[in-house]
């Protein structure tokens, strides 16, 4: 398995656990899991693995309901158009664990 | 360039503190923002109500079912409950109406309640105060404590409640509407009495009516004579409920007498009432117009295309989404097996039809609030209250008002009298009879009304129906159509109710009720048709007996009865097409004044190019309300110039009244003034040098109107002055969010038509149907909304351009679960008793 594929596999196993703990645990499941994934890789890898959970969660809903015009009446609420509701979502997840992932990693990697 | 260590500790601090921010913001609303988290989680925040919309074909344990319920949702949303008993019917109906509907429930209960500063926040305080002093929610609770605990009524709240209970309980984190989650609230249980504050908030947008008020704004500004003519106890142009035999409208139009002197006296009282009645006035527009305007009417057999009854109704309410409907359909075989709209909150079929006989209602608006001056021990903490030469302790109740967080905003203690809630206005202390607050029976009639097998059988059950009075028209299937007003109309020493009593004396207290043989009714007319329009509902001629004043004018129902003579087969189609009719008796009534407003300059010799032009537009127009229509506007604008240069009388010298306007006009009103040329009230006294004419108030409305017009929007063909574009309707939220409501809908009709526009575009035909009672019954229906409450179902909004459009979605109607077509079904629940296999 070339390290190409074998980051492909973590970044999908990671998303898997991020999703599955956003369902079971609740959102702040992403930070804790990214705090994890830290220590073991860069925290580009935890931001996506966090994009890619909530992504997938979004287009799971968006099987079951119409999800744009949702959109739209979400996003009427804050302000904001519809995409860019959809963009927020994935964007908070993706900044959580990103954040929480930069931390291990940082004072891992000798950041104080 | 940084060094790589001091390039690790700057993303360490950046990381750190987007972490926390992240976290916070998160986790704490912030504002008026959420806790962003639970929001935007894409498992179980605001976004997984896309999977909630849909329900499952799935079984479900339902607790306290005594035996298994099919529950069967069609493509339209509609829940069939087919049920063993009805108390297992109505608990289904509380578990699916909960499904849907949360929020409303909720919403709907604490705004009867005063309770609704602890959800929505202290800015809502003052409206709580204001319904809490009138008293709703103890009366309600009252109503439920009397109901006896085996009344088929007090079984079905209890059984309604629990599956309410059910559903909140059994929900999961994906089916919490999407308030809650703004608001960072849950919901909380339902307690069975919230279906009495149900009936309480209908009271008071039904029967909140002070019909004194306007008499005695204009009384206060011109004396008793010129009131008691321009706001009269009887309605100046008679098209009654009730028939009189006539087959046009009865005009009784006596000459205006002239503006007298101001009255000091009528202008405390005035403010006697306003203050005491605070919060319970009915609904109006800025002119002071009431904007509920529902109509029903039946066709005979006789006068029908197919030889069968047809009924059709449209209760208009304010809109809103959700809608105040929730459409059902409740099968207990050998019971039950009715179909139409309920109220959410309440067990049972408000508006509908069985396998026999369908039925629909009108508000009757009739005068059932009272007022009395009380003798009090204290002139501001009083304990007791005179009556009859004798002290009586007065109820107390210590209200508290807290905040979403529980903090105590304020403390208020209301008083009652044994007429009910007591107040201080100005130094007095008045009590308020009403019957809104009065012990009665709605939900055991409607219970009984629901099963009738005849309109005989019909009229027979709501013999007992109280609050509020309701024009209820039924039909039946052996070809029977009758109307009757029914309710509770109070008997006063004197007779009429809308002055303010000595509250010392207990002579002063209601004496009775009118009996029901007394009632507006009418069954089998010869006419081969009935109609009712919230129009004075007997002829005074006929029937002298007060019921109330003010009532609103019967253009609608002119209209109404207009259509029903000049067509003698109607069908069921033709029915529905009068629901959106373009066309005004208002505007028959009132364009010809304003066309013959140019011919006195014109034959003076004189000319007025602007009054040419507008009478040039005005002679464009058909004298309907189409959304394409670019006329309308002209001629609205002119009514509403019309009032400010005919009554300045009637404006406050130190105006309170928005824009100058007059404190009181109606279009029957103004129609009194018109029917008479020479009345001193066409003379404008704010321009002393000057005697105006009929013509030269009308002349310059309308000029006025033009001006306005252009000036708002553009030029007459620039199409801006499109109906639509100009009197929109709007259909809010129910926190008036607008991203989740519906607003500027292009709908047909306007001001009086039989589909009424208000100027706030915020009322509007809340549910329409029509029914034929033929074999089988056949019924069509639609409101402006969904069934579901949640913005990201399919069914929030899915009916409203069907209703914009005038059209009916025909109503399924299955005998038995089998009997629905596979291809109508959206899901099939079974719900099971809590234990069952």
């Amino acid at each position: 398995m070339t390290q190409r594929s074998r980051r492909t596999l973590w970044l999908g196993l990671s998303a898997v656990a991020m999703a599955a703990g956003t369902f079971w645990i609740g959102w702040w499941s992403v930070p804790v899991l990214a705090l994890f994934m830290g220590l073991r890789c860069r925290s580009g890898d935890a931001a996506i693995a966090a994009l890619l959970a909530w992504t997938g969660l979004l287009v799971w809903n968006a099987t079951t309901g119409p999800i744009l015009p949702y959109a739209d009446r979400l996003g009427g609420i804050f302000g904001l158009p519809g995409w860019g509701m959809l963009l927020a979502t994935p964007l908070f997840a993706a900044l959580l664990g990103w954040s929480a992932a930069t931390l291990p990693h940082s004072l891992r990697h000798g950041g104080t | 360039m940084l060094h790589p260590a001091s390039m690790r500790r700057f993303r360490l601090v950046i990381a750190l503190v987007l972490l926390l921010a992240l976290g916070f913001v998160g986790a704490r609303p912030l504002g008026p923002l959420p806790a962003l988290g639970d929001f935007l989680d894409p498992a179980n925040g605001a976004w997984a109500l896309l999977r909630a919309s849909r329900l499952p074909s799935s079984i479900s344990r339902l607790p306290g079912l005594s035996a298994p319920v099919e529950l069967l949702l069609d493509d339209r949303g509609v829940p069939h409950i087919f049920a063993s008993t009805e108390v297992d019917a109505y608990r289904a109906l509380g578990w699916i109406v909960a499904r849907d509907r949360l929020f409303q429930l909720e919403l709907t209960s604490r705004a009867t309640a005063g309770t609704l500063a602890e959800l929505l926040g202290a800015r809502l305080l003052e409206a709580d105060r204001a319904t809490r002093a009138l008293g709703l929610a103890h009366a309600a609770d009252r109503k439920f404590a009397r109901l006896d605990s085996t009344s088929p009524g007090r079984r079905a709240i209890m059984a309604y409640a629990d599956g309410v209970n059910a559903w909140i309980e059994g929900m999961g984190p994906a089916d919490l509407p999407v308030e809650y989650r703004l608001l960072g609230k849950r919901p909380r249980r339902w307690r069975p009495e919230y279906t009495m504050y149900l009936f309480a908030n209908m009271g008071l947008t039904l029967a909140g009516e002070d019909p004194a008020q306007p008499r005695l704004a204009v009384q206060s500004l011109v004396g008793q004579a010129a009131a008691e003519a321009l706001v009269p106890l009887n309605s100046p142009v008679q098209e009654p409920i009730q028939p009189n035999g006539g087959a046009a409208p009865r005009f009784a139009l006596a000459p205006l007498p002239p503006p007298g002197a101001p009255d000091s006296e009528a202008t405390l009282a005035l403010s006697l009432r306003r203050d005491l009645a605070r919060g319970s006035s009915a609904e109006r527009d800025e002119d002071g117009a009431g904007v509920l305007g529902s109509n029903n009417w039946a066709v005979a057999p006789s006068r029908t295309r197919d030889g069968q009854a047809l009924l059709a109704g449209d209760p208009h309410l304010r809109l809103t989404l959700p809608s105040i409907w929730y459409e059902a359909h409740l099968v207990v075989p050998g019971r039950l097996d009715v179909a139409g709209v309920t109220l959410p909150g309440s067990p049972g079929v408000t508006i509908g039809f069985n396998r026999e006989v369908a039925w629909t209602f009108t508000n009757t608006g009739s005068d059932v609030l009272d007022l009395y001056r009380e003798t009090v021990d204290h002139p501001t903490s009083p304990t007791r209250y005179r009556l009859d030469g004798a002290w009586r302790p007065l109820g107390l109740s210590v209200e508290t008002y807290h905040d979403p967080a529980g903090r105590v905003l304020a403390v208020d203690t209301i008083r009652f009298t044994h007429r009910g809630p007591m107040r201080q206005a100005q130094g007095h202390w008045l009590s308020m009879r009403w019957t809104v607050l009065e012990v009665s029976r709605e939900i055991d009639v409607f219970g009984r009304a629901v099963a009738a097998s005849s309109a005989e059988d019909w009229l027979d059950a709501m013999r007992e129906y109280l609050v509020p009075t309701q024009n209820g028209l039924v039909a039946d299937r052996r070809g029977t159509i009758a109307v009757r007003s029914s309710g509770w109309y109070p008997l006063r020493p004197g007779g009429r109710g809308d002055l303010i009593f000595d509250g010392s004396t207990s002579a002063s207290d209601w004496t009775g009720r009118l009996p029901v043989e007394q009632y507006p009714f009418s069954i089998r007319p010869t006419q081969g048709f009935l109609a009712s329009a919230n129009q004075q509902p007997v002829d005074p001629q006929d029937n002298p007996a007060y019921l109330g004043a003010d009532w609103p004018s019967p253009w609608r129902a002119i209209r109404i009865n207009t259509l029903l003579r000049g067509e003698p087969r109607m069908t069921p189609d033709g029915m529905r097409r009068m629901h959106t009719d373009p066309e005004s008796a208002r505007a028959q009534a009132f364009l010809p004044f304003f066309q013959s407003a140019g011919g006195i300059p014109q034959a003076a010799g004189q000319s007025d190019p602007k009054l040419d032009r507008a009478l040039s537009l005005l002679a464009q127009w058909d004298g309907s309300y189409r959304p394409d229509n670019e006329r309308a506007i002209l001629f609205e604008l002119a009514m509403r110039e019309l009032p400010t240069r005919l009554w300045d009388e009637l404006i406050p010298p130190d105006s309170s009244e928005p824009s100058g306007r007059p404190v009181y006009s109606t279009s029957q009103s103004l129609y009194l003034a018109l029917a008479d040329p020479g009345s001193v009230w066409w003379d404008d006294r704010r321009t002393a040098d000057t005697l105006e004419t009929r013509h030269d108030i009308l002349a310059q409305s309308l000029k006025a109107a033009f001006d306005t017009a252009l000036a708002r929007y553009g030029e007459p063909d620039g199409g801006g002055w499109a109906w639509a574009k100009v009197w929109p309707t709007n259909i809010w939220h129910l926190l008036r969010l607008p991203s989740l409501s519906a607003t500027g809908l292009a709908v047909q009709g306007g001001p009086e038509t039989i589909a009424p526009a208000g100027r706030n575009g915020e009322h509007g035909a809340s549910w329409r149907m029509v029914v034929e009672l033929g074999t089988p019954v056949r019924a069509w229906g639609t409101y402006p909304g969904g069934q579901s409450g949640n913005p990201a179902s399919l069914l929030y909004t899915n009916r409203i351009q069907q209703w914009v459009r005038g059209e009916l979605d025909s109503l399924l109607f299955p005998r038995s679960a089998a009997e629905l077509p596979d291809r109508r079904v959206r899901s099939r629940v079974r719900l099971m008793p809590a234990g069952g296999k």
